[in-house]
Order: structure tokens, then sequence, then C-alpha cells
């Protein structure tokens, strides 16, 4: 997906995430949380040329829906483009300050996925503290980077 | 995870999912594969065909026997998961036009896949209280 895709699903995922209460709506208010984190990396790594910009959407490392000539959509292999989450793939290589700083602080948050979305953990005030420090990292990223995007 | 502990989280993913408006398709489809994949974990520890340790994630990362297993058990589960799934990449981590039909026909299955999971819950449980939905 190119930036400015990103970008729009940034901004209306940042407004849900602000709408949702953070422990009566946890597994929502997280998920969003997660799926806009996503898009803002996507979106650095398009603008940093880590990554490629395109309509090719992803599934699996390697692994792509794109557009055939028919308007039909087929499954392909292809180079990296969009992750389907941080770290899925990984990027490798040296990347600007800014992208790892966006790295670190997503990876905070993906720390409480299968504990409390897929386990027995109760979330509670701290992780949502966690959660919206490493957040505001992710904003301020999205914000000095994409400044005409966002 | 227990079938109970599944049938809270499904439960309280259903209860959030008022406050999505017309301009969220993507965390109603997100909501669709959460809650829907606990609807399917439930009913197939409650079958016994899947131990509490061996929770799906993505019907998509299944093995092939497991697929092919879970699909005898539960084809309609399975089924309607699958067609969840295969909506994420146009819709959430894609900008297909489209979009809020799409959301619009993940909540009808997943509808479907509660009710379904519901009645394997309360079928396998005959002499004990079927769980409780949570908030």
């Amino acid at each position: 997906m190119n930036v400015t895709g990103h970008c729009d699903k940034f901004g209306r995922l940042v407004t849900l995430r602000r709408r949702l209460d953070p422990v009566e709506d946890f597994e929502l208010w997280y998920w969003t949380t997660l799926t806009a984190c996503t898009n803002a990396y996507n979106a650095a790594a398009h603008d940093a040329g880590l990554t490629v910009a395109e309509d090719a959407f992803s599934t699996m490392p390697g692994l792509y829906v794109v557009p055939g000539p028919d308007g039909s959509w087929h499954r392909e292999l292809r180079g990296l483009g969009d992750v389907s989450h941080v770290g899925w793939p990984p990027l490798e290589g040296d990347k600007p300050a800014d992208i790892v700083r966006l790295e670190h602080a997503v990876h905070r948050i993906e720390a409480f996925r299968d504990p409390c979305l897929r386990g027995h953990r109760r979330p509670d005030a701290t992780v949502v503290a966690v959660c919206d420090e490493a957040f505001a990292v992710v904003e301020a990223v999205v914000a000095g980077r994409l400044k005409g995007a966002a | 995870m227990n079938v109970e502990r599944h049938v809270e989280l499904a439960s309280n993913i259903r209860h959030s999912l008022a406050r999505l408006g017309p301009d969220d398709h993507e965390m109603a489809i997100e909501a669709a594969m959460l809650a829907g994949t606990h609807w399917l974990n439930a009913a197939l520890h409650a079958h016994g065909v899947a131990g509490e340790d061996e929770d799906v994630v993505h019907c998509s990362m299944l093995v092939v026997n497991l697929v092919r297993t879970y699909t005898v058990v539960e084809p309609d589960l399975v089924g309607a998961l699958q067609e969840i799934e295969d909506l994420r990449p146009l819709h959430v981590r894609g900008d297909v036009p489209g979009g809020p039909a799409a959301a619009d026909r993940a909540l009808a299955l997943l509808a479907a896949m509660q009710q379904r999971a519901l009645e394997a819950i309360a079928l396998t449980a005959p002499t004990a209280d079927s769980p409780k939905e949570a908030r």
C-alpha cells in the first residue's frame, strides 16, 4: 500500500483508539493500537526507502495479494513491501534512528499480545500505561517523518 | 486456553463492537477474526479434538492435516473463519474499495460462528451449565 493509504488508516485508527475504553474494551483497544502501529511502520519504512510502496497487500512474509489485469486478486511471491507485523518479516540492515525507535516502541506493545489476547493475563492500568507510553513514541515518529502525509 | 476463557474474550470483543462506527471497517473485520478464532477454539476444545494448549491462531497458519481434522468436526466454523481471514489482506492491510460491505459480511459470519460454537459447547456438556457469556 502507499504512504497515503497507510496514513489514512493510521489517522482513523487513532480516532477510534481514543473512543475505546482501554480497560473495558481492552481487546479492541489493544488491536486498534497494534494495527495503527503497523500502518505507521509501513508508512515510515516506505518513506525511508527501506520497503516498496505498491498495490500488493501483505499476508505472510513474502506472500502478497496483488491485482490481476481483469480486476481480480491473487496471491503472489514478491520482494519486501508492506509487513504484516513489525518484525514479521524483519527489515535487515541499517535503519534510520527514528525507525529503530518506532520498532522498539511497537515491540513493547506486542509483548502483551499473546498473554492478554490469547492467554490468561488480565489487562490492568500498568499494561495500559506501557502501551500508551510506547504509542506516544509511535505518534511522535509519524509526526516527525510524515508531516505532509499524516 | 480453556473453553470459558475463549468465551469470555469473544464476548468482550462482541460488546466492544458497539463502539465502532461507519469509518471503522478494518477493526470490524479484525474483531470478527479475533472473536471468531475464540469461538472456533472453544468449540474444538469442547469436542475434545484440540487440547487447551493447541489453540488455533489463524486457520491460514494451520498445517493441512489439522485443517482437515477440524473441518470434519466443525466445517461451518472453519469455513467462516477462513472467509473472514481472506478479507484481511484486501480490506485491513489493503485499501481496496468495499471495506464497509466486507465488514458487514465479517460480522454476519461472526454472529453465525457464535451461535454454532455455543451450540457445540452446550451439546458436548449436556449435564453441566453452559458457559455464561461474560460482559
